[in-house]
This record gives structure tokens, C-alpha cells and sequence, in this order.
């Protein structure tokens, strides 16, 4: 059974339930003080009805006090009484009926059982529809018992009853249907923010991700619905991360299938074409040319690929290096090629130290000084700068006044097996992984790097190292080198 | 004589691709990237176009379009081996598609497979005196008909198709048996000297030691 129904269902049956109990109650509430008032009324009559009786008996002579005689008196009695439209009667000692004012069929029991310690006593008969109230009372009169009884119409009582329950009957109906469709008014309005709230909910279950509840009102269920949409909002951002995360792999997966299957596929072309076709020397110089160059570019490939694993998932140990050492063996690596173009290193640092591990710091500056030597042309100038930062961090800028890149190719520079221009890094044997190492590095020295770069206006990549504690890690610092 | 246009940036590829085309007989011209291929395309009569699909500038399945505007056969060479990729090639209209790393057995059948079903060749094959019609499955040598098994007939024609290449065992199998070839040479080298015999190539079809055949031409 749906809540709505539930509450529906209970608040109907309660308020019906007490309207009748509290309508029937009422009723019956004016219905006994109404009948009890018609008993005192009752009673009352019979006591002067018994007073005129006695006080009319005692004043006459005891001759008259015969039994033949009481109708005459009490005629008188009677008559004297007020209420007309009662009947009164008498009966002698043996309960014989000695008088009767108007001749009625109704008879009452209650004489018999009345004595000398209970001398009084009343009992409600009935006459078809009439209800008539018949008091009794036992007087003791110079030895002689009378019993008077007075008989009184009370059938208006139990009218005005049967007419209040028509009439309540009739209320309770009207009442029924007013509060039938009042609660479900109210219930409707109570619960249709739940309603609401599971529309959404089973929406969101079922992909509608961007569906929110209205969070109006103060309530519980504005709360649940507050609530349900922070919910919502961390599960979107889960699952973006989540997708971005699944592109990225997949992304990276191409890109290594795509770097893996294009070496192969000149070597297992030219080996195959070295084993089955005839060929000249100089084709044959040629192939054997390509396959050892597409393998060493494999072998190039492997050695970055494992070199970002390692980087990833080892325990480094940080020190405090002397950047001056650093410098000096990523320059001595790189020198031979550079000697190649016939490029100038041009080292400017102030003394000072990075926090880090010394390998891969070394692979950071090679990295930087391979691509700087990559993107300069023959006798270009590559410059390797340092500086101490006042809040104790080490500023490390790579420059050279080389081809430069586009705005867009910097934001894509990190990415794996990214390359600004494919067919010069395949030349220089270049994986596009270098700028993805340095960067994954740099994250883990906490380090803040930039690259200021435009199309044949050279390239300037600064880092930020900061100092042993930490200090130093204000990133606007980069912009002392703009 | 048949024109192909390769467009594929990486030159030792595209380069290994032309060597061995030249040498099955074909005309080739390379583009190493979309743009150069597309003017190539409109300029000169290509009869098969083997596109890369990541290609710099315009990629793969653009110059698809532009070929298929051209009604020019395009084989795709991709490195992707996904199915959807392959699937997408294939719907845009691509004849035949080459997964990297291929064989060049591989990539000369698949050309003139696709060249043959687009009538840029003709239904003969000829190799020094003997003529294959290969419409009719009828060889002549000298004007006279040779009647060969089936077996026979798809060796030669597999030849043909290869010549100067020294083709292995495995290939044979895989080619004219179309099953994974076991190590059991005796098929092979059984019907290969009944066709020499009979076409009497003893000289012209000459056996590479441990490797397999090559028909000289």
C-alpha cells in the first residue's frame, strides 16, 4: 500500500471515527439530562400530588376515609394539579385500582415492590410509539396503604433523540464525503513532494543524471531532497572523473598501440620483404636501415614507457641536491647531440639546492635540454637558468630561441605520445613521452612548472622546486622569469 | 599500367609499401600527409588509393569521403585493430582494410583482390608462355589448353600472382589450402612438381631451400 494511501486511509477513519464518537456522545449527553429532568419532574409531581392526596385525606373525617370515597377526593386533587396532560391513579391497599384520572392500558410493576423503607420508585413504560414515565409512590394513611401513581407523556425526549440521530446522520454523511476529499486534499499536498522526490530519484536510476529535486520549504523531505541532490552532484563528479579516467586509459591505450604497431610494422615489413623478395644491395641496405631504426625507436619507447612505470609506482627518497651538480651531468648527457647541431649550452645558476631525488631530477633537465636541442635549429642557443626564491624555493627555467610552439600544443604537451611535430620527433627518435615523464615527476617534487612558448619566438619552460619543508610552493612566483 | 597513390606519414612504411608494389608491377606515388594526398588524387588517375587513417592535416576518413566522390577504390591501412574502427572503414566504403603489422604476401593479395573486383585488372594472367583466364578457370600454353586439378590451378594462379617472391610453405597453405599449415610439406611439394611438370616450368618455378618455391620471372 502506497504512504499516500496509508495516510489517507488513517486520517479518514480517525476524524470519521471521532466525529461519531464525540456527535453519538453529545446526543446521548442531552438526551439523559433531558430524561432526567423529565424524572425530577416526575418525581416532583408525585410528591404534590401524594401532598394534596394526604393533606386532602387527613382533613376529612375519618367516615369518609373509605376506599369508595378516594375518587371523589382525589377527582378534586387532580384538578387542582397543574399538569393536565398527565394521568393519575390510585390504588387501595391490595393494589386494586381505586381511581383513574383519563383510562389508560399502561401498567407499571413497580408498586408491588414498593415497602415502608422504599417507598418511592419509577419505571418508563411503553405504548407503541409513546414512552410515558410512571412514578410511584406508597403512602401510609391511618393504616390503610395507597399507592399514587402519576403518568407522564415523555415520548418528546425520545423524539428530539430520534431526531437529533436523523439529523446527525444526515451531518455525518456530508461530513464523510467534506473530509473524504479535504484529506485527500491535504494528503495529496502533504506527500507530493515524496512523490516528487521518487520520480526524480528513479529517474537518476535510470540516467537522468542531471534531474535535481526542489529543495522549497523547511521541511524533512526539503532536507532529504537537499540531500538526495548533493548525492547527485558527488556521484556526477564521480562519474565524470570516472569517465575522464576511462577516456584517458583508452586514449593512452590507442596511442601505445598506434607507437607499438608502427615500428613493428616496418620491421616485420622489411624483414619479411629481406626473406622473400629478391632484392638489389641497395635495397637491401635500405630495409636492413629501417629495421635497425624502427627497432631502436621500439627499444626508445620501451625505455621511456618503463621509466614513467617506475616513476609512478616507486618509493623515492628526497635529499637536498646542489642544483650546480645537476645541471652539470644533464648537460653532460646531452652534449654529444648537441655538439651534433652545433648548439651552445649557456649555464647561468645562482648556488642553491632542490629537495628531490637526484635521478630523476637529472631526467627532468636531459628531457628539457633533448626537446629544447630538438625544436633549435643548427648553432641555436639553449640557456639553463637558476635562481633562490625569497620563501626558500629554487626557480629552474629552461630556455631556447627555437621554433616555439602554439597555445594549443602546450596544453597537449603532457599528454602520452603526444608530439607538436610527428615526423621531426620520429626523426630525432622521440616517443612523446618525454614532457608526460617530466611533468609526472615534477608532481611529485610538488613542483609548479610553466611553458611560455609562441610559434618561432623559442620556448621557456620554468619550474618551481619548493624547499625542504614545503615552503615555497606559491605557484604567482613563476612569473618573475615572464 | 596500374597507378596506386599511398598516403602514409610514416615514410619507412610507405616506402616498404612502394618497393614491393613496384616490384609486383605496379605504378606507385607516396603522400605523407591528407592535403598532399587529395591534390594527388584529383591530379593524377588513380586506380587504388591505401590510405592511413591517422594521417597529419586531413585525416583517413575525410579523404574517404573525397575518394568515394572520385570512385576510387580506397584500401585502409590502420594500426588500430579494433573491430568498431574497422567496421567504420569498412561502411564509409572501403574495399578492404590492412591491419599493421602485415605481411607483403598479405598486402599483394589484398591489392589485387580489390583491384580485380573493381576491373582495374585484367582477367588474364600471363607469365612468360602461359595464359590464365581467370574468368573461365581455363590456362593455355602455346595456344593449347592445360588441364589442371583445382589445387593445381589455384597454385599457379597464387604464383602468378607472386612472382619473384619466395613463398613459404605456410603461406602456400594458408593461401591455396586456406587451413594452418602443420609441417606435412608432401601436399605441397607433391602438387608443386605436377604443375611444373606439366606446364614444364622446371627452371621457372625453383625451390628456396628449407624456405618454400619462387616462381622467376
Amino acid at each position: 500500500m502506497k504512504f499516500f494511501w496509508k495516510i489517507y486511509f488513517s486520517f479518514t477513519v480517525l476524524f470519521l471515527a471521532s466525529f461519531g464518537v464525540f456527535g453519538s456522545w453529545m446526543i446521548q449527553m442531552s438526551f439523559s439530562r433531558s430524561l432526567n429532568n423529565a424524572l425530577e419532574e416526575g418525581e416532583r409531581d408525585n410528591r404534590m400530588y401524594q401532598l394534596a392526596f394526604e393533606m386532602n385525606l387527613n382533613s376529612m373525617d375519618d367516615i369518609f376515609q373509605t376506599e369508595s370515597a378516594i375518587p371523589v377526593t382525589v377527582g378534586s386533587v387532580v384538578q387542582n394539579l397543574a399538569d393536565t396532560d398527565s394521568i393519575y391513579r390510585v390504588y387501595g391497599t391490595m393494589h386494586n385500582s381505586l381511581y383513574e384520572s383519563k383510562p389508560s392500558g399502561l401498567q407499571g410493576n413497580v408498586l408491588r415492590m414498593l415497602t415502608e423503607e422504599q417507598p418511592s420508585g419509577y419505571e418508563i413504560l411503553r405504548e407503541g410509539s409513546e414512552v410515558w414515565l410512571l412514578y410511584t409512590c406508597r403512602s401510609d394513611l391511618n393504616e390503610s396503604v395507597y399507592y399514587l401513581e402519576n403518568l407522564k407523556n415523555i415520548s418528546g425526549i425520545y423524539e428530539a433523540r430520534e431526531q437529533y440521530y436523523d439529523g446527525y446522520t444526515i451531518m455525518m454523511a456530508v461530513l464523510t464525503v467534506v473530509i473524504t476529499v479535504l484529506v485527500y486534499v491535504i494528503t495529496r499536498l502533504l506527500t507530493r513532494p515524496i512523490g516528487e522526490l521518487a520520480r526524480i530519484t528513479r529517474g537518476f536510476a535510470n540516467g537522468d543524471y542531471e534531474a535535481r529535486a526542489s529543495e522549497n520549504g523547511g521541511d524533512e523531505i526539503a532536507e532529504l531532497a537537499m540531500d538526495f541532490n548533493h548525492m547527485a552532484d558527488t556521484i556526477l563528479d564521480k562519474l565524470d572523473e570516472l569517465t575522464m579516467q576511462a577516456r584517458r586509459q583508452e586514449d593512452f591505450t590507442a596511442s601505445f598501440a598506434h607507437e607499438l604497431k608502427t615500428p613493428l610494422t616496418s620491421i616485420i615489413g622489411y624483414a619479411d620483404m629481406l626473406r622473400t623478395v629478391e632484392c638489389t644491395d641497395e635495397e637491401r641496405q635500405e630495409a636492413a636501415d629501417h629495421i635497425f631504426w624502427q627497432g631502436k625507436r621500439l627499444e626508445s619507447l620501451s625505455f621511456k614507457l618503463l621509466e614513467l612505470i617506475v616513476t609512478g609506482n616507486q618509493e623515492h627518497t628526497f635529499c637536498e641536491l646542489p642544483v650546480e651538480e645537476l645541471a652539470g651531468e644533464a648537460a653532460n648527457l646531452t652534449r654529444v647531440k648537441r655538439q651534433e647541431k652545433k648548439i651552445q649550452l649557456l649555464i647561468h645558476l645562482e648556488r642553491g639546492t632542490v629537495f628531490g631525488e637526484r635521478d630523476l631530477l637529472i631526467s627532468v633537465l636531459t628531457n628539457l635540454l633533448d626537446n629544447s636541442r630538438k625544436a633549435t635549429e643548427e648553432n641555436g642557443l639553449i640557456g639553463l637558468r637558476g635562481k633562490t626564491c625569497r620563501d626558500g624555493g629554487y626557480l629552474l627555467a629552461v630556455l631556447d630561441n627555437g621554433c616555439g610552439m602554439e597555445a594549443e600544443e602546450i596544453d597537449r604537451i603532457v599528454e602520452a605520445f603526444y608530439m607538436v611535430d610527428k615526423s621531426r620527433a620520429r626523426k630525432e627518435g622521440g616517443a612523446g613521452l618525454g614532457m608526460t615523464l617530466v611533468n609526472r615527476i615534477l608532481e611529485l617534487h610538488h613542483a609548479n612548472w610553466k611553458i611560455f612558448s609562441a610559434p618561432q619566438g623559442g620556448t621557456t619552460v620554468v619550474m618551481k622546486f619548493p624547499g625542504k619543508e614545503g615552503q615555497g610552493r606559491d605557484p604567482e612566483m613563476c612569473k618573475e622569469f615572464e | 599500367m596500374i597507378k596506386i597513390l599511398i598516403a602514409e606519414d610514416e615514410y619507412p612504411i610507405a616506402n616498404l609499401i612502394r618497393i614491393n608494389l613496384k616490384k609486383a608491377g605496379y605504378d606507385c606515388t607516396c603522400a605523407e600527409d591528407g592535403v598532399k594526398a587529395a591534390d594527388l588524387m584529383e591530379d593524377g588517375h588513380f586506380d587504388l588509393l591505401l590510405l592511413d587513417i591517422m594521417l597529419p592535416k586531413i585525416d583517413g576518413y575525410e579523404l574517404m569521403e573525397y575518394a568515394k566522390m572520385l570512385k576510387l577504390p580506397v584500401i585502409f591501412i590502420t594500426a588500430m585493430s579494433s573491430v568498431d574502427r574497422r567496421v567504420t572503414g569498412l561502411k564509409m566504403g572501403a574495399e578492404d582494410y590492412i591491419s599493421k603489422p602485415f605481411e607483403i604476401v598479405e598486402l599483394l593479395a589484398r591489392v589485387e583482390a580489390v583491384l580485380r573486383r573493381c576491373n582495374k585488372l585484367g582477367k588474364t594472367l600471363r607469365v612468360h608462355d602461359v595464359e590464365i583466364d581467370l574468368d573461365s578457370r581455363v590456362v593455355t600454353q602455346k595456344g593449347k589448353q592445360v588441364l589442371l586439378t583445382l589445387k593445381e590451378y589455384e597454385l599457379l594462379v597464387f604464383f602468378a600472382g607472386n612472382p619473384n617472391i619466395a613463398l613459404y610453405r605456410e603461406v602456400i597453405c594458408e593461401h591455396v589450402w586456406e587451413k594452418e599449415y602443420t609441417g606435412d610439406s608432401r601436399t605441397i611439394d607433391l602438387h608443386v612438381q605436377r604443375l611444373k611438370k606439366k606446364l614444364g616450368w622446371e627452371r621457372e618455378i625453383s625451390a628456396v631451400y628449407k624456405i618454400g618455391y619462387r616462381l622467376e620471372v
